[in-house]
């Protein structure tokens, strides 16, 4: 009877040990919308674009500033159904002569205006990961103005899931 | 907490046990046979401790021959769970139904047991998800995205399978105190449409990597005798 008291007694206290759940799923995150830039002229090719500027429209802070990318990855909104970024290409500060003053610069560059719309789908992951967002029925356009130096746009998968791929490819 | 409880226990089991040890062996001894009934002590103490925890649990067992028994367990859980991505309540109930074996000898009349014991199980449940996040590692758009509006499920039914180690002591006249530990697994576990049963009246929490689960349970019970043989 006592041998059996102490064999439980182990095993009650291996019970009181709790595992710890922490999220490892691959790809249990929200994915970026992945862009790929093309040359328009040949559109198997990849083709940078220099001194890329990205911003949130009505967001008051730049997501990025590259000096060369062929690819871009950048965040959608969750609650809302569209997201519309600037992307200017050949971005620079201009000091208008006095490069001691940064009061009278001002940015160049060409801007575009790209917009996304989309469906917002929440998908369970697992306890730890909790849900994660894929955006279905996704349209992809630019805003048309008169020095576009984007030309083209193709999307690839309508369903925003992974970042294996890219979802949009831009030819320029 | 648990091991407090188990301690506790253990003290006065150990006193039942070893007051009947002086007792003097004999080889001519009768069987009651009978209907025990009880309760799982450690339940209604979570209960009390835990917060956002309630349950209860009715076992009952039969001696229907010299080492076996039909046994049972009945019982209810309602359990609120605060995980980092989710907040979820699950609401059910269980029956399991087996038998065990008493595997201890016995001096005189004494009804002590030392038993293993194998469970079916049944569990029928309702899942509700509280509140959830949205797992987005980019905050440049929200900082987080925390999604309070409750979500209801359909009912979920998990079927259990059980092997249950323990002991039993007459402490008083019919009144036992009993410890036991139980190693479960499930099968088929239909999980609700777009969420997971995280949580199993019966069984407990789930895991992402296995099926298995273990519990213990502290009863007492008391023992209304049928015929003697």
């Amino acid at each position: 009877m006592k041998k059996a008291i102490t064999i439980l007694l182990f095993l009650s206290l291996a019970i009181s040990c709790e595992k710890d759940d922490i999220c490892s799923t691959s790809n249990a995150e929200t994915s970026h919308l992945k862009i790929k830039f093309f040359d328009q002229l040949d559109q198997e090719t990849l083709k940078s674009v220099t001194g890329l500027s990205i911003i949130g429209i009505d967001n008051s802070f730049r997501y990025g500033l590259e000096e060369t990318r062929d690819s871009i990855m950048i965040p959608l909104r969750i609650l809302q159904n569209n997201t519309s970024y600037s992307l200017i290409k050949d971005y620079t500060i201009d000091d208008n002569g006095t490069p001691e003053d940064s009061a009278d610069d001002f940015a160049t560059g060409n801007e575009d205006i790209i917009t996304i719309t989309y469906e917002n789908e929440e998908i369970f992951i697992s306890k730890a990961c909790g849900f994660k967002n894929v955006f279905n029925d996704v349209n992809f356009g630019f805003t048309p103005d008169a020095d576009n130096w984007i030309l083209s746009t193709t999307v690839i998968t309508n369903k925003i899931e992974t970042e294996d791929d890219a979802h949009v490819h831009i030819f320029h | 907490m648990r091991t407090y409880i188990f301690f506790i226990s253990l003290f006065f089991l150990s006193f039942a046990t070893f007051a009947q040890e002086e007792k003097v062996k004999d080889s001519s001894k009768t069987h009651q046979f009978g209907l025990r009934v009880g309760t799982d002590i450690s339940k209604l103490v979570k209960s009390a401790v835990i917060e956002d925890y309630t349950a209860f649990e009715i076992n009952a067992d039969y001696k229907f021959s010299k080492k076996f028994f039909l046994a049972g367990e009945f019982g209810n859980e309602n359990r609120t769970i605060n995980e980092t991505q989710v907040n979820y309540t699950t609401k059910g109930s269980y029956f399991k139904i087996g038998v065990d074996y008493n595997a201890y000898e016995n001096w005189l009349d004494m009804k002590n047991a030392i038993f293993v014991g194998l469970r079916y199980g049944v569990s029928s449940y309702k899942n509700t998800l509280n509140s959830h996040s949205i797992f987005n590692g980019n905050t440049y758009w929200e900082e987080s995205i925390v999604i309070t509006d409750p979500i209801s499920y359909n009912n979920s039914t998990t079927h259990l399978i059980e092997f249950i180690v323990g002991l039993k002591a007459e402490i008083f006249n019919n009144l036992y105190l009993g410890v036991n530990v139980q190693l479960k697994n499930y099968v088929g576990n239909e999980n609700p449409d777009n969420f997971e049963n995280l949580y199993i009246p019966g069984f407990g929490k789930t895991t992402d990597d296995s099926n298995w689960g273990v519990g213990f349970g502290y009863t007492i019970s008391y023992f209304i005798p049928f015929y003697k043989k």
